[in-house]
């Protein structure tokens, strides 16, 4: 036992004396993987990052369809945060697109709906301003698109009735039930597509946007600090390691001193990194984050992260290669899990898929324990998850004596 | 401690490394093996120290066959193997320790502090591994395996790396432990090691064979090493 003690603590002495060097490694790593993430981010939104449009829309104010749909356009989900349409005439439009106060002003001509309803379709006229980049126009072309295919469907729905009343040979009923329609479209279904917009879209469950980064960039970082942490962990079987066996400590026993050292130190430059940065993001007007006494579990959250990354550098070795395809492999874990981008964004497959890898379980954990909120089945599933990288840690090691020559 | 190997084979993959080794070591001797790189030298002696697994064949120690693995004969056998058993990152001071801390701890801790002033380790002491020189490296190693104070030490190429100094030390130090009983078995490319051997084999095409008394070394040479 004295034995084990003094490897355990030798190897924790050893792992406390690389931290200047890993944390300097990690900011390397960490600006490579920003450089990766600015270059995306540019090739997706180009130079700017959209901020909230301003649009004006010049119709009849006296017309009540015309301000419905407006409000309708401008209270769905996918849309309200980044479009703010404003009911303007045409004179205050023109003013404010000139002063560049709106982005744009869709001019609806006077009788538009009713000529769309009746087939006429007198097309909407859209000023642009100047200054704005692509991403916006796409925005808003899929703002004006939205309301314009509203309006197609009620239009589609009007040419159904008509031909429906022409084949049962009640074409005096034809104006009767486009009435009725109109009214029921225009003043009951609108009014009642609220009801289908319930489902809140957040980034991570339960936390703010601001929240949500933080907790991501911790993930990033501290995974960025365990890969160069596993360029120094003793993954092949050497001479040191086979004559440690034959003085008692069996291989599996000293993967397991080795980890738990090191997911130790890990755990304690986890709470060092993560604490200041949750602490002043709790500060942050829309944070969810209360400091609570919670926040001493986010410990084993870091020491399943350190035991993760120690069971993959096991896994693939940590030579140049192997640190090479565990970068890899922890940069698509992450992308898939919602770290660099949440997952509302990803596609539903990808979405499903990082919901089995276990950082999207992580982060979430992390914002309850944030939060104040600890439940019991989340200490147990960090447990289970815990003694399955140990079990995989050993057997990966194992596997190494066995197949050394 | 008397040593006995019979028949002792070993493979690695396809390559048959050993194929049927039998040599004796002597109580209170010092027994070289001679060989061509790659003979199987460093083979045999993992496997005397237990490090590796034989195919075939039976070591003997006083008499009784030994039993592979057995963390009891660990300590009775110092084994200074070629590649460093140190942990970079620490301080001499630190990989002492943890070899010190097998067994019985405070008697060898004891033994530590002669074999480092023999060895004079006291100017490196707090130094880490990954900055010594390989000759200091091999001298931490080679008193790492003498901390238990064993009864049959085995050296692969003990005197690589070592400056003449340290040499003469180690050869200094192998005639006090012979003269008290030891028994030594080493493997060395070094003239001044063989020639401090009481007995001498050669290892070739996986025999070994015994190298008569008194044979010179260009007959070694040619005889046992191409």
């Amino acid at each position: 036992m004295y034995c084990r003690l003094t490897l355990f603590k030798l190897e924790l002495k050893k792992f406390v004396g690389m931290l200047p060097r890993i944390f300097l490694e990690t900011i390397l790593f960490g600006l490579i993987a920003a450089g990766i993430g600015l270059y995306a981010s540019k090739a997706v939104y180009a130079d700017k990052v959209i901020g909230q449009i301003k649009a004006g829309v010049v119709a009849d104010s006296k017309e009540p369809v015309t301000k419905m749909l407006v409000q309708f356009v401008q209270s769905m989900d996918s849309l309200k945060d980044t479009v703010s349409l404003e009911l303007l005439s045409e004179e205050e439009a023109r003013k404010q697109l000139e002063s560049g106060e709106i982005y744009g002003a869709v001019m609806i001509p006077e009788g538009m709906v009713d000529s769309i309803l009746s087939g006429e379709n007198i097309p909407a006229t859209i000023l642009f301003g100047s200054g704005y980049n692509q991403a916006e126009t796409l925005v808003f072309a899929q703002a004006a698109q939205t309301g314009a295919k509203l309006l197609t469907v009620a239009q589609a729905g009007i040419y159904a009735a008509d031909t429906f009343c022409i084949e049962r040979g009640m074409q005096d009923y034809i104006q009767q039930t486009e009435d009725y329609l109109n009214e029921a479209y225009l003043e009951y279904a609108l009014g009642r597509a609220s009801v289908f917009h319930r489902e809140e879209v957040t980034a991570l469950k339960g936390t703010a946007p601001s929240d949500y980064y933080g907790i991501a960039l911790i993930f990033v970082f501290l995974s960025f600090a365990g890969l160069s942490f596993g360029r120094c962990v003793q993954v092949k079987v050497c001479e040191r390691k086979k004559m440690l066996c034959l003085r008692g400590i069996f291989i599996g026993e000293q993967y397991l001193i080795e980890t738990g050292a090191f997911a130790l130190v890990f755990s304690f430059l986890g709470m060092l990194v993560s604490l200041p940065v949750f602490f002043l993001l709790s500060y942050s007007g829309d944070s969810t984050f209360q400091a609570a006494g919670t926040w001493v579990f986010l410990m084993l959250i870091w020491f399943v992260l350190g035991c993760f990354l120690k069971m993959l550098v096991q896994i693939m070795g940590n030579s140049a290669g192997g640190i090479g395809v565990c970068f890899v492999l922890l940069l698509v874990c992450m992308f898939v899990s919602g770290t660099f981008l949440p997952p509302a964004f990803l596609p539903v497959w990808m979405e499903w898929a990082g919901n089995s890898l276990f950082y999207r379980g992580w982060m979430e954990k992390t914002g309850m324990l944030l939060q104040g909120r600890l439940d019991s089945t989340v200490i147990l599933k960090l447990l289970m998850q815990l003694l399955l990288f140990l079990a995989a840690g050993v057997l990966a090691a194992k596997v190494r004596k066995d197949t050394a020559k | 401690m008397e040593l006995e190997i019979r028949d002792v084979k070993k493979s690695y993959r396809k390559k048959q490394v050993l194929k049927k080794i039998s040599l004796t070591v002597k109580a209170g001797e010092c027994t070289g093996i001679i060989g061509a790189n790659g003979c199987g030298k460093s083979t045999l002696l993992k496997i005397l120290a237990g490090i590796e697994k034989a195919d075939g064949g039976e070591v003997l120690i006083n008499k009784h066959p030994m039993k592979w693995q057995s963390s009891g004969l660990a300590g009775c056998i110092g084994y200074i193997p070629q590649e460093s058993v140190l942990i970079p990152e620490l301080t001499v001071e630190d990989n002492l320790k943890l070899w010190a801390s097998f067994g019985e701890h405070k008697k060898n801790e004891e033994a530590l502090k002669k074999l480092g002033e023999q060895f004079q380790l006291g100017n490196f002491y707090r130094k880490k591994v990954k900055y010594l020189s390989g000759g200091m490296n091999k001298r931490v190693n080679i008193v790492c395996a003498l901390i238990h104070e064993p009864s049959l030490l085995l050296m692969d190429e003990p005197s690589t790396a070592l400056d003449l100094v340290f040499k003469e030390e180690l050869r200094e130090y192998i005639r006090n432990f012979t003269a008290n009983g030891g028994s030594v078995l080493l493997s060395s490319h070094d003239e001044g090691e063989i020639a401090g051997c009481a007995a001498l084999w050669a290892i070739k095409n996986g025999i070994a064979q015994k190298v008569p008394q008194g044979e010179t070394i260009e007959k070694i040479v040619s005889e046992y090493m191409k």
